[in-house]
């Protein structure tokens, strides 16, 4: 007994269909049975399925390292020098010129080392830090542009230029692998930003419309998910649809996409059955929830897409992101980094644990981090400005070296010195994770192939474990 | 570390093919090897030893001439003394890899010649004209650079020095490739069908002599009968007259047209419903949304920071009376790139012309920018790419980096282009700005004045203190931001940063309302020639700072045409452009439209690719009938309704879509048009026709677009100009293509439907199955609104059979009778869905009414949605009211079935 869904403003073209974009590669059994019994029974012989399902699992190019990603996005750069990137030299020139210009600026928060071993982590982050020895640092990392909207695009699909859209790594992942699961989309983002690139992030360009992501807000929910009516009212009436669906099926000259209609029926009945459920993060036992720290209204937000997060990816959503926006601090640095990482610790150390305790950290990657990081140097009074010329991200579980560091930056954590990764080795990298060789995975569009990674791109086999 | 300067931006953008390999990348050096002006294009700074001087205009050629000692020495100067500075003292706020105060950037000698928001920062040669030694002087009070610590008088020397000598600026290598004659290209302009000129093919003799209606059919024809393939029976009537009408108006024919084509045996009966939707308003707006496709037509700017373009709909609805009075294409075309250069004889033809050349300007663009070069180089590689994909079928724009990969136009071609664009101020009304808010990048000077209705402007005295009022604004909003204290609270309650803000936004907005032209006529966005127009110089790499030699402007002599086009020296060559677009004897123009117009009527074109008839697109299926239609539109008069008349009324249009399997396996694909293809409706008609069906249909045109009321300030995604287009868009009867089109936020009835991508040409639009599709079309509440007033007309006449109303929904949606089985069929459903409301009501109707029914308001609904299978009710509706809602249902599931959704 659900009414309209007002339509989310976010909505887009692309949004929309990936809503839910679950191909027709994933069956109605009912609906397919149904129409082969009726075949029969008029002596004609049932259709060849004449296309490939966009979505069916495809061979990987390489060992698969990981079969899935979860991509926990910190939107606005988060200021490394005061979290996880330990500099003693900027611990001790404090006040004193940087070497780029500006008046470099210690962190005002303790480090301490961690685990064994011994990385150094600051007082903000007290439960990831009981996670180091999970840890592949990345700590090379550079990017092109200091501005959040391009960065973020380009982090999200390789390039950041306007002249033309490209899609999104999620949907390269699902264009190259396809689904593992029926009745669900393969690649969800949850919470994502509304601008930087809004639907763009998450969207699959000249790639088909199956490979779009899929939004859900960070309560759950997806428009036209709920029934509109009573769903025995809905079945009802879809059972007439679906025969009058197949009884043009049958007659001449019929487009041979109905069959598709028909299974894509079916398969949005389930997803309002299924998809709810998966997103109920009530339906999980109180411990757990404890341990994200679920709670109602904004302050759980992120605690809520954590568990969301397992959840899908454990039902077999291939590519889940999830994000926390706030960390853009030219200003209040101090009490926005106690605010901010207070409310994604928690949750993310949860997520790990839960994912470890499940078996799930050796099939899922985590990947933590932002669009680029921040100066060692002041703002203001209280603030950090952009640094794209080095800067760090985390990657654990499948696939990855445990207490690795892989890269690093200069003694002030300015510049990539060692171990430089671009955004695109970056993408390059967690492809070949997930089976892909990036060299490879290309879509022919106006004329071309397209890759993620352009002409570029570096894989970094020395964190693979 | 300098990577951002080479491959990421000059493959990122535009569909060219990169298989470089994987590094264009370059060593990780202190100092970025950087751009030079003409006067010292110098190579080798760090790449090789070899060093060389070119002087502008130069030859396209890699000869170049070793510097001199003199040169060398100054060269030796700069990288030694004056880099050093600049990267010591200026970067941290002035360069590419951190920020651009002011809009300024100093690691680039063309970002201090076209310098910042002040004007340019270096005159070479003139150190007292030079802004950037005024501001380390420090004798101007409002600029004092650094800001903190001063430099040092022998610095201040340095930088005197370094400018008096000419500002020498080491460069690049440029490749020795540009310019080179390439063999491959030769052969391939040879070679390639698509260049060579149009045929004269005689129309062929065939075997079935009375099948063929016309030439077309000809064509067609002889090719199925050398595979042996004979063409299937014609369609039905009603079938035909359904496919022609979505065909030609993107709207359902009324069961009464229906009736009147199926009862009229006459001979004309089919010519003369031709006759009828080709001159209704409904053919212009349907052939006009195809066109808005071709032309990516969106009201924003899309990209990081969207933008509105409140005037973009002025585009929109010329190209809807362009369709109407069927103006010749040639004229159509050039308009769009000319239009404000073609003589006018009435103020009215002139606004037309002007507001076509909004084919240039509605593209996406990324404003949040920090260099103005690279925006300008980003647009003019926008409207390259569209320009010459949208009419030409090629994909230029792969050449802005290097040669084009697999067809032959060159780097020289592809500049050539962009002088011209280069030569043109592209009147969007925006400006590039970093990290912008408010009105910022509103830029009023840059918009396109269509000289009706002009009220008076305001004086200039008021206007000028206006500006220094916004000024003061603006240094107060700095002050504060560097003051520390920008957090902290006010009186009322607002941050100091937000009331200094607010203040800007008021004082930008007393400017624009006296003097924002759009505040005193009518405005269109559209293009003009700029001020200074030259011939522009071959960037590196397609990195907009690195220049190489001086390329011609001008068009790619290589396509065929009826003369040579030379281009007038003082004005920027669209006219030329838009003349040697349409020169009779350019093939590729009317190839192009008239495969275009093919695939809209046949479902695919002759040639299956409609923006790329490259080496890499698809060749034509019948290149003679190609050939033949393009000459014909040409010698009639580029006459587009002409040439949809001829095709639909050809027997091969008429045909009926069944198969078999001797053809399947010989044809799968229906290549050779031995039957008619079904296709799915676009987004469009099935909105359309969904409100038409229910009667909902508002069919005249409304004024201008609820865009144009935004100002132009960045569209959030779930802000509240969002939501309000959103729901303007939910709420409107009009058909669609007068729906707001801001970009990343299409009203989701088209989004749902692989509505046309809006960045870039799209000739032919996707036609996914998805589920969400699915999810749509159950539960949203336009559709099960339409089906509602579906149900109302079914009903409309009190006590008419079941029977009968059943019949009159059929004829409504699917543009036919029922049959026997299917009147049972919904009969039953009536009155089974009726039977099950009675078995879903609880027995005591006391519980708070809640909606069985989808038109009633929503009780307010638990954070996550507990509605699982099965679940019981949670209100009860009035039982008398249950065969209308049994309606309801069967009318929201007509328009579910793949048979409306699919045209045969």
């Amino acid at each position: 007994m659900t009414a309209p869904h007002e339509w989310n403003a976010s909505c887009t073209r692309r949004s929309a269909l990936g809503r839910a974009s679950v191909g027709f590669g994933a069956l109605s059994l009912d609906a397919l049975a149904r129409l082969a019994a009726q075949q029969q029974a008029r002596g004609a012989e049932p259709a060849p399925r004449s296309r490939p399902a966009p979505l069916a699992p495809r061979p990987p190019h390489l060992p698969v390292r990981a079969k899935r990603i979860i991509f926990v996005f910190m939107e606005g750069a988060m200021s490394q020098m005061d979290t996880i990137e330990y500099k003693p030299r900027l611990q001790e020139s404090d006040g004193q010129p940087g070497p780029g210009g500006g008046k470099l600026v210690a962190s005002k928060f303790r480090f301490a080392q961690h685990g064994d071993t011994g990385t150094w982590v600051s007082e903000l982050f007290p439960h990831l830090a009981r996670h180091v020895d999970r840890f592949c640092f990345l700590r090379g990392l550079h990017t092109d542009t200091p501005a959040h909207p391009q960065a973020v695009i380009q982090l999200h699909t390789g390039a950041s230029i306007a002249s033309l859209t490209r899609p999104s790594l999620g949907s390269w992942l699902l264009y190259g692998l396809g689904t593992e699961n029926d009745d669900l989309p393969g690649y969800v983002t949850v919470n994502p930003p509304a601008n930087f690139g809004g639907s763009i992030n998450y969207g699959s360009a000249f790639l088909p419309a199956h490979y779009q992501g899929t939004k859900i807000d960070d309560t759950g929910n997806m428009p036209n998910l709920r029934p509109a009516v009573d769903r025995r009212l809905q079945r009802r009436q879809l059972d007439l649809v679906q025969t009058f669906n197949q009884q043009f099926a049958t007659r001449p000259g019929a487009p041979a996409e109905v069959e598709a209609v028909i299974e894509t029926n079916e398969l949005a009945y389930r997803m309002q059955g299924k998809i709810p459920q998966l997103l109920d993060v009530s339906r999980e036992p109180a411990s757990v929830r404890e341990a994200y720290g679920v709670k109602p209204g904004p302050e759980g937000s992120f605690a809520r897409q954590c568990l969301m997060a397992r959840r899908l990816s454990e039902a077999g959503v291939r590519f889940v992101e999830i994000c926390q926006g706030g960390w853009d601090h030219h200003s209040g640095l101090h009490k926005g980094l106690i605010r901010n990482c207070g409310l994604v610790d928690q949750p993310i150390a949860a997520l790990l644990d839960d994912l470890d305790q499940r078996g799930l950290l050796d099939e899922t990657l985590v990947l933590f981090g932002s669009e680029f990081g921040r100066q060692p140097s002041a703002q203001g009074d209280d603030g950090r400005d952009h640094n794209i010329t080095g800067y760090p991200m985390i990657l654990a579980g499948a696939g990855v070296k445990p207490g690795y560091n892989h890269g690093s930056t200069d003694e002030f954590g300015i510049r990539a010195i060692d171990g430089r990764m671009h955004t695109t080795d970056l993408h390059a990298t967690l492809l070949a994770l997930m089976g892909l060789e990036h060299t490879q995975l290309t879509y022919r569009y106006a004329g071309r192939d397209f890759r993620l990674t352009d002409v570029a791109g570096n894989v970094a086999h020395e964190i693979f474990a | 570390m300098r990577n951002r300067h080479g491959w990421s931006r000059t493959c990122a953008g535009v569909p060219r093919p990169c298989f470089a390999g994987n590094s264009f990348r370059q060593p990780i050096t202190r100092w970025p090897a950087q751009a030079c002006a003409n006067r010292w294009v110098v190579l080798g700074w760090l790449l090789c030893g070899l060093v060389f001087l070119v002087r502008p205009p130069a030859p396209v050629t890699a000869e170049e001439p070793p510097l001199t000692p003199e040169e060398t020495r100054a060269l030796e100067f700069f990288e030694s003394q004056v880099r050093p500075l600049l990267v010591d003292r200026c970067f941290t706020c002035h360069s590419a890899d951190t920020n651009s105060h002011g809009g300024l950037r100093v690691d680039d000698r063309q970002g201090l010649l076209t310098g910042g928001g002040r004007g340019p920062a270096l005159v070479p040669g003139a150190p007292d004209q030079s802004l950037l030694l005024r501001a380390v002087k420090r004798t101007d009070d409002k600029l004092k650079m650094p800001p903190e610590k001063p430099l040092e008088e022998s610095e201040v020397q340095i930088l005197e020095r370094w400018i008096a000598a000419g500002a020498p600026w080491t460069k690049v290598r440029i490749p020795s490739s540009i310019g080179q004659r390439n063999e491959e290209f030769e052969q391939l302009r040879k070679e390639h069908w698509a260049w060579q000129p149009l045929s004269r093919p005689a129309v062929p003799d065939v075997g079935l002599a009375n099948w063929p209606l016309g030439d077309i059919d000809r064509f067609l024809l002889a090719k199925l009968e050398q595979r042996g393939l004979a063409p299937v029976a014609e369609a039905d009537k009603t079938t035909l007259l359904r496919r022609l009408s979505f065909d030609l108006t993107g709207l359902p024919p009324t069961p009464e047209a229906l009736d009147a084509f199926v009862q009229d045996d006459s001979p004309q009966a089919y010519e003369r419903v031709v006759t009828a939707l080709l001159d209704s308003p409904a053919y212009a707006e349907r052939w006009a949304r195809h066109w808005l496709d071709v032309a990516r037509y969106g009201e924003s700017t899309g990209s990081a920071r969207n933008l509105p373009f409140p005037h973009a709909w002025r585009y929109r609805d010329y190209v809807i009376r362009a369709f109407e009075t069927d103006k010749p294409y040639d004229l159509f075309v050039r308009e769009q790139i000319a239009g404000d250069l073609l003589p006018a004889n009435s103020p009215g033809q002139k606004a037309e012309q002007l507001i076509a050349t909004g084919f240039l300007a509605v593209g996406v663009k990324d404003v949040n920018q920090r260099f103005k070069v690279r925006y300008l180089m980003d647009n003019v590689d926008e409207q390259i790419d569209t320009v010459s994909r949208a009419l030409l079928g090629l994909t230029v724009s792969c050449a802005r980096c290097h040669d084009h990969k697999f067809d032959p136009i060159s780097l020289t071609d592809y500049y050539g282009l962009a002088g011209i664009f280069r030569s043109t101020d592209l009147c969007a009304g925006l400006r590039n700005k970093m990290g912008g808010g408010g009105l910022d990048y509103y830029e009023t000077d840059l918009l396109v004045s269509i000289g009706l209705e002009d009220r008076p402007q305001a004086r200039h005295e008021s206007v000028d203190a206006a500006r220094k009022e916004l000024q003061a604004a603006q240094a107060e909003l700095r002050k504060v931001n560097q003051s520390g204290k920008a957090d902290e609270k006010t009186d009322d309650g607002r941050t100091r940063r937000q009331v200094a803000r607010a203040q800007v936004d008021a004082m930008q907005q007393k400017v624009l309302d006296l003097s924002d032209p759009a505040q005193h006529g009518p405005i269109a966005l559209g293009v003009r020639d700029a001020r200074q127009v030259a011939d522009t110089e071959i960037r590196i790499r397609g990195e907009a700072e690195k220049l190489g030699p001086v390329v011609p402007r001008g068009v790619p002599g290589w396509i065929p045409a009826s003369r040579e086009y030379r281009v007038h020296p003082r004005q920027s060559g669209r006219l030329e452009l838009a003349d040697w677009l349409t020169d009779p004897e350019n093939p590729l123009t009317s190839r192009v439209m008239v495969n275009r117009v093919w695939l809209h009527l046949f479902g695919r074109g002759l040639v299956k690719t409609p923006d790329n008839f490259g080496t890499t697109g698809d060749l034509p299926s019948h290149p003679e009938l190609l050939d033949h239609l393009a000459r014909q539109f040409v010698a009639e008069g580029w006459s587009v309704k002409k040439l949809v008349r001829q095709i639909v009324l050809s027997r091969a249009y008429r045909l009926g879509s069944e198969t078999n399997s001797q053809h399947l396996a010989l044809d799968p694909d229906n290549t050779l048009v031995w039957r008619h293809s079904p296709r799915r409706l676009e987004a469009e008609e099935l909105r359309d026709a969904t409100l038409a069906i229910a009667g909902q249909l508002v069919p005249t045109r409304p004024e201008g677009s609820p865009v144009s009321q935004l100002k132009v300030i960045e569209i959030g995604n779930n802000g509240a100009e969002a939501k309000k287009l959103a729901e303007f868009a939910r709420a409107s009867r009009h058909r669609s293509l007068f729906l707001p089109l801001v970009r990343t936020q299409v009203p989701q009835s088209l989004a749902a439907w692989d509505f046309a991508e809006q960045g870039f040409v799209t000739g032919s639009r996707d036609a996914t199955t998805v589920a969400p599709q699915a999810l749509y079309q159950l539960n949203d509440g336009f559709v099960r609104e339409q089906a509602r007033a579906l149900a109302e007309r079914v009903l409309a006449t009190a006590d008419e059979p079941d029977r009968d109303r059943v019949v009159r929904a059929w004829r409504l949606v699917l543009g036919r009778a029922p049959a026997e089985v299917e009147v049972a069929q919904a009969l039953e459903y009536l009155t089974g869905y009726v039977a099950a409301l009675r078995e879903l009501a609880p027995p005591v109707p006391d519980r708070p009414a809640a909606p069985l029914l989808p038109d009633e308001q929503p009780p307010a609904q638990p954070a996550l949605p507990q509605l699982g299978e099965g679940a019981a009710p949670q209100g009860v509706p009035d039982p008398d009211r249950f065969p209308r809602l049994a309606w309801d249902s069967l009318c929201h599931a007509l328009l579910s079935t793949a048979e409306f959704r699919y045209l045969r």
